[in-house]
């Protein structure tokens, strides 16, 4: 009873919301920087650099589909770009 | 490597009630003193019971176990839990058990004692404890700063905006961050859902709490919750590196990666995926988080 009295308050839903969504795109953003640093060690620091302005899911997943795949380091600079995620 | 999935809350209120149990006991029972924590995982029978908290306690000098459950509306079969309950407790634990339960909301409450009888015998007699919390006086436990018993204030007699922003001060004096985030947690989620407040006490009481925000984001719930959706979106983000590099084992990926569930663990597999020579090191790689 303690457990439904505290996830069915509004503010601690937003606030879990909130912490939720921060958490999963911190981890999205961590894994880009994971395949780039593998794969094009030399793209690490412009990675960490592009990756912090992306804060959609949707966008990092794809994102991480597509970095996995690429088959060049013109490739990737490309995917990073603002423009293409 | 697959991790046990813990109660949701589970951290927050059980470290809230494990601290705050010795300084409120003797205020929700009169005579007792805590001395102990049960495991309160009571395991017969099928489906286990979970009982809300139990204590070992001292009561007049004796030592007993203290039952207590939480309950937020009426509900008609309440005494037969407590008595299915308190005779579990009793089983194991062969000491006198006080089975309470407090009510923060006004709602119709359980009559004690429960009777067993069979035509004109009694069977069996149950008393157990009721405390309703909205008969208890705010200014009461305020004046005699029973610190422990702040973030219950909200639900009790007589309590406005000004006593609650005291009690706020008061709190914030008495906790450091980790533990006054969790009070102010449960102070606002009950002042949230009472009714006896009239909603500009409770507008000027949210506004004094919003300041507080940061250390609520830091609490273990809040934490644990991050960690679980990290964890969701990382799996996804390793079956989307293996279907990339190596489709034909996206089904492996999918099976396996389910079994890791942290985050660092989860970042390392995407490291070694991405750097995989070829589709037999990365099977024989998944292979192992199913072993």
């Amino acid at each position: 009873m303690f457990d439904e009295l505290l996830e069915d308050d509004p503010y601690m839903q937003e606030l879990v919301n909130r912490a939720e969504k921060r958490a999963a795109v911190q981890a999205l953003q961590r894994a880009v920087v994971s395949v780039i640093e593998v794969r094009f060690p030399a793209l690490g620091e412009l990675a960490q650099q592009q990756v912090t302005q992306i804060n959609s899911l949707d966008n990092l997943h794809f994102l991480i589909q597509k970095l996995s795949i690429a088959p060049n380091e013109s490739i990737a600079i490309w995917l990073l770009s603002p423009t293409a995620a | 490597m697959q991790e046990r999935q813990q109660q949701p809350y589970d951290t927050t209120l059980k470290a809230l009630l494990r601290e705050q149990a010795a300084e409120m006991i003797p205020y929700l029972v009169e005579e007792a003193e805590f001395v102990d924590t049960l495991d309160s995982e009571v395991l017969k029978p099928q489906p286990s019971l979970r009982a809300d908290r139990a204590y070992k306690i001292l009561f007049r000098g004796e030592p007993h176990v203290l039952h207590c459950e939480l309950e937020t509306g009426a509900n008609s079969r309440m005494a037969y839990r407590m008595l299915s309950y308190h005779a579990l407790l009793l089983e194991e634990h062969r000491l006198p058990v006080i089975s309470l339960v407090i009510y923060p909301f006004r709602t119709k409450l359980p009559v004690s004692p429960l009777r067993e009888m069979s035509r004109q015998n009694e069977l069996l007699v149950f008393h157990f404890k009721v405390l309703a919390l909205w008969e208890l006086e705010a200014r009461q436990y305020l004046k005699e700063h029973i610190v422990s018993m702040y973030p219950l204030l909200p639900t009790m007699k007589g309590a406005n905006a000004s006593m609650l922003l005291e009690a706020i001060d008061e709190l914030k004096q008495h906790y450091d961050e980790t533990n006054l985030g969790r009070r102010l947690l449960w102070l606002r989620t009950l002042l949230e859902r009472v009714k006896t407040l009239p909603q500009e006490d409770k507008g000027r009481v949210k506004e004094r709490l919003n300041m507080f925000d940061s250390l609520l984001e830091d609490d273990p719930y809040i934490q644990e919750r991050e960690n679980r959706v990290a964890t969701q979106e990382l799996q996804k983000a390793v079956i989307e590196v293996v279907q990339g590099r190596f489709p034909t084992l996206g089904e492996l990926a999918q099976q396996t990666v389910r079994l890791v569930s942290r985050p660092d663990a989860l970042h390392l597999l995407i490291k070694q995926i991405s750097a995989a020579p070829d589709e037999v090191f990365t099977r024989q790689l998944l292979g192992t988080l199913a072993a």
